[in-house]
């Protein structure tokens, strides 16, 4: 016999939720028996950003994207850089009213590609999500997830339909890590990133170095051969450095020395692909041909200054296809 | 809701930092002290207790008045299933 509590499938949580109560995440609540969104079209969040800032460097490469999110995380990590809304409850900050249709309208008026589902963790509007997804695709725009990954497989495969591609944040390679940093567990978050290359979603992957916790050769390596064992050598890999924020400000700024030589480590494992984000490290953001090693596409920060990818995605040097998304961009010097 | 954080955490942090004399952010690369001062500071983060709300109840009355003001929606949620009476209890 069925009661009004309801359990929320959505997540690795599976909460269970009486009548008055939230999930995990803050913004699924039961009212009367019945879960519902509270920040379905209610952005806390809206901005116009480059591509770059994601970080998406081999998906249409110097364009703008439309970025989003509300309030709420199912994750609570203790790094977090939004913190002030991804653990906010949804009263507690004042939303924009935005729903799908505006979203769409307002990306496209804006002059943006594409619209980014990132900031908090996009998977607790998921009915946002999908729902603006459907209508950016009929429009002509790119859907962007920007994620922890922490999403049951249901769900995700019905999301990533609409999805184009992803940036998904990998935190570090043990259940420990994840439990006690970031309230969640490492396996599905690996089930997350194989589903989406299955599914044919373009992917790059993200790992916040914190100092202290994830930082030594060990964790670098590990994460380093799983992503390209797993993932292969064409998914871009982007290392983070970690400022201080949230519940660890007390902890140093990742060295600039720790992140060049987790670049290294990548590289060693197989990866082509890899970057260096929030601080500048020696060819951190610069994108080489994997065959020849002709400079491709640099950037200052968030700009891209400098593209020879061809439109179709072709070294002009050596014809060696590069793995990515690369649109209308064509073979330019800026 | 706010984090647990607020109340818990931070004072924890602000009687170690009095313990260290530490009163600012450390710098970055620092010399050889650094080890034992991030052993430090992640010894206190793993003795603070659960930071993250658990489900968790709701003002209802609030949040209704606010969706009422169109400020928060009550969108159906997907993914979403019936929880047996035996098993709730």
């Amino acid at each position: 016999m069925a009661t009004d509590t309801v359990q929320c499938l959505l997540c690795p949580h599976c909460c269970v939720i009486r009548v008055r109560e939230r999930g995990v995440c803050g913004v699924r609540a039961n009212l009367d028996g019945e879960l519902v969104s509270l920040v379905y079209g209610r952005p806390v969040a809206v901005h116009v950003d480059p591509v770059e800032k994601k970080p998406l460097y081999h998906f249409m490469p110097g364009t703008a994207t439309f970025s989003i999110a509300t309030a709420g995380c199912n994750l609570g990590c203790r790094f977090c850089q939004n913190w002030e809304i991804s653990q906010a409850a949804p009263e507690d900050v004042p939303p924009y009213d935005l729903p799908p249709e505006a979203a769409v309208e307002e990306a496209l008026r804006s002059g943006c590609d594409s619209i980014a589902f990132t900031y908090t963790e996009p998977i607790v509007f998921y009915e946002y999500m999908l729902d603006t997804a459907k209508l950016a695709r009929e429009a002509g725009l790119a859907s962007i997830m920007v994620t922890a990954g922490y999403i049951n497989e249901g769900p995700l495969r019905e999301l990533a339909q609409w999805i184009d591609a992803a940036n998904v944040d990998l935190k570090g390679m043990t259940d420990a890590y994840y439990r006690e940093m970031c309230y969640g567990t490492l396996e599905p978050v690996q089930r997350t990133l194989r589903i989406l290359q299955e599914l044919g979603v373009w992917l790059e992957v993200t790992n916040l170095v914190v100092p202290g916790w994830n930082d030594d050769e060990e964790d670098l390596r590990s994460l380093s051969e799983w992503v390209a064992g797993e993932l292969g050598e064409d998914v871009p890999v982007h290392f983070s450095r970690f400022m201080p924020m949230y519940q660890l400000t007390e902890l140093p700024p990742t060295p600039a020395r720790t992140l060049a030589g987790a670049r290294e480590i990548s590289l060693e494992a197989g990866s082509r692909y890899v970057y260096v984000g929030n601080v500048v490290v020696e060819n951190g953001s610069l994108t080489r041909c994997h065959n020849c090693g002709a400079d491709l596409i640099r950037r200052d920060l968030f700009e891209v200054t400098m593209s020879r990818i061809s439109a179709s995605g072709h070294c002009p040097d050596c014809g060696a296809s590069i793995p990515g998304v690369w649109g209308t961009g064509g073979t330019e010097e800026r | 809701m706010r984090p647990l954080l607020d109340v818990m955490l931070v004072p924890a942090l602000l009687a170690a930092l009095a313990v260290t004399g530490t009163v600012s952010h450390a710098p970055e690369d620092q010399g050889p002290d650094s080890t034992s001062f991030i052993d430090r500071v992640l010894e206190m983060v793993r003795e603070a207790p659960s930071w993250k709300h658990p489900p968790g109840e709701l003002d209802v009355s609030l949040v209704r008045e606010l969706i009422e003001q169109g400020i928060l929606s009550a969108h159906p949620a997907s993914w979403a299933v019936p929880y047996p009476e035996e098993r709730a209890d």
